[in-house]
């Protein structure tokens, strides 16, 4: 019987960025505790018409940062992307957090045996033992 | 305008040549029409005790709407259709949607192969 091992309460922060940032915006992630991300490029409208006026230089292609944590790290892990990547200066991107409502993974047994209890819970194919 | 509300997005990130295939498996087995393939980069740590990340590698991110009582269903089937079952496979999660639009193909036969 095959189980998958789903993770509750966990949440997508989304960070759209000028395109180079992302890996500083990572490692910040890292060190805050984030398990991994995924970078695709993007480009931005609006913003750099409108920051072009006042003479700031805003980078059309953008890179964005998908990152999923749990409900307890989101915060932190935030904070720390946020001002890793100087998102309180104007044109250096937008960040956001969606409510995820599972995600699954492998994880090996002997650590998802530590975590159990934590947010993770076996979830049974159908036709299966729970 | 159609709307449909209530519906599932569900993101899978597995390695870069799979997720072809993986769609087809969706729309010819589970009828599912609304997918599309974006490109990226990964890195996640080598191993579950070690903080340390691992190389970037190059990843294929499959987007898939579907309306919320088909969501689980899909859920497991890409779990297991696209490997992550297995170390290094990927990720999957699925995020609630307010509000999508409709999207149907035009009634036309689908190709045969030919030998």
């Amino acid at each position: 019987m095959r189980e998958i091992s789903v993770l509750t309460d966990v949440a997508l922060i989304t960070c759209v960025v000028q395109r180079g940032i992302a890996e500083t915006i990572i490692e910040a992630a890292r060190g805050a505790g984030a398990q991994g991300a995924t970078v695709h490029f993007a480009r931005g409208v609006g913003v750099r018409e409108r920051l072009g006026i006042l003479g700031v230089a805003v980078e059309v292609e953008k890179e964005v940062i998908n990152i999923v944590v749990s409900s307890d790290q989101v915060d932190r892990v935030f904070e720390k992307m946020y001002l890793a990547g100087k998102l309180d200066t104007p044109g250096m991107g937008i960040m956001y957090i969606t409510p995820v409502d599972k995600a699954a993974t492998y994880i090996p047994p002997d650590v998802l045996d530590r975590l159990s209890g934590e947010g993770a819970s076996r979830s049974a194919e159908p036709g299966g033992s729970s | 305008m159609d709307f449909v509300r209530h519906t599932k997005k569900i993101v899978c990130v597995l390695l870069q040549g799979n997720a072809s295939e993986v769609i087809g498996r969706l729309h010819k087995e589970k009828g599912v029409d609304t997918c599309d393939i974006d490109r990226g980069r990964g890195r996640r740590t080598k191993n579950p005790t070690n903080k340390t990340y691992g190389e970037y590698v190059e990843v294929e991110v499959v987007t898939v709407s579907i309306e919320a009582e088909r969501a689980d269903e899909i859920f497991e089937f890409l779990y297991f259709e696209a490997g992550l079952d297995h170390t290094h496979g990927g990720f999957l999660y699925q995020v609630p949607v307010v509000q999508s639009t409709v999207f149907k193909l035009p009634d036309i036969p689908e190709e045969k192969e030919t030998p």
